[in-house]
């Protein structure tokens, strides 16, 4: 496969071509990593809004309404609803484990059972996410189980 | 039938089977303590044994209503409550037991505490296996990811690493 790297001038649009026989799971990977470097998500913090980088996102949690992202160590509302943050980031290492949770997979450390049935996700921070049950046959799948 | 339908359902067969195991030890235990080990036993005890079995498996649903109940040590007590008056309430309509017999009361409660805590500790031995066949993939996937998509494209088109282009 040629990989061709072009540079460009300061006022040119960047644009990536693919050319390939089919879209296969690698394609998608590729596209779906280029997606998550390039989105940044706009945060609130206080009257200031600043841009954060998809890939130190730990997880998403909704609460009464409301929806914050959790980096390593801080914490940021974002006015986009769950869905939409799962819409947005269909494909990449963002994952739906609950009603109100979408955790990056790329920042669990592992997973272990709970009581009753139920799976818990401890993140690389040392936060534990627990799973919904509804939720384990996807992330089986997710993890290609 | 949907997948989290078919994970559900083998989940609380799973469930039923190691509380049918565990009441059916019990019932033995019981049999051999206060009738000695050459009474008779009925056929309808073994329908009976599945009954109480299945009724302490719905107790199963009380983690569904976890919005209802947040605290789940909470949910854990109820849980708990529920499988003792089932067996106390079905052990009474079976005739199992006499009301009257503080020994009897006693053995039953005993009964209950260990099968659950066994019942529960087998159901944790099971996620426990799921969750390393988890964490195994989990690292695959990982590792996947942080081997370079470009390289890992290039891997997967021609079947030959990146490098030795």
């Amino acid at each position: 496969m040629k990989i061709i790297i072009e540079d460009i001038g300061p006022d040119e649009e960047e644009e990536i071509i693919l050319r390939c026989r089919e879209v296969d799971e690698a394609v998608w990977r590729l596209v779906n990593g280029l997606k998550l470097k390039k989105e940044k998500l706009a945060v609130r913090q206080g009257e200031k809004i600043l841009q954060v980088d998809p890939e130190d996102i730990y997880y998403f949690e909704a609460v009464d309404n409301r929806v914050f992202l959790y980096l390593e160590t801080s914490m940021y509302e974002t006015r986009l609803k769950l869905y939409e943050l799962e819409r947005r980031f269909e494909g990449t290492d963002f994952f739906r484990v609950s009603k109100s949770v979408i955790l990056n997979m790329a920042k669990v450390k592992n997973f272990y059972p709970g009581f009753n049935g139920r799976f818990e996700a401890l993140m690389k921070n040392g936060e534990r996410i627990a799973i919904s049950r509804q939720y384990v046959p996807l992330l089986k799948a997710k993890l290609g189980l | 039938m949907g997948d989290f339908m078919k994970y559900r359902l083998k989940e609380m067969l799973y469930t039923f089977s190691s509380i049918v195991t565990g009441v059916l030890f019990a019932a033995a235990l019981f049999i051999t303590v206060f009738s000695g080990s050459e009474a008779m036993i009925p056929v309808q005890l073994l329908w009976q044994i599945l009954t109480v079995s299945f009724v302490c498996m719905l107790g199963n649903l009380l983690y569904a209503c976890k919005p209802i109940i947040k605290r789940r040590s909470l949910c854990r007590i109820l849980h708990y409550l529920y499988i003792s008056a089932a067996v106390f309430g079905c052990g009474r309509i079976f005739n199992w037991y006499r009301a009257g017999s503080i020994k009897q009361n006693i053995f039953l409660f005993f009964m209950i505490a260990f099968i659950y805590v066994a019942v529960s500790y087998s159901v944790w031995l099971k996620n426990k296996k799921t969750s390393e066949l988890l964490n195994r993939h989990l690292e695959k996937y990982q590792d996947k990811k942080a081997g370079g998509m470009l390289n890992d494209m290039s891997n997967d088109m021609s079947g030959e690493p990146a490098s030795e282009k």
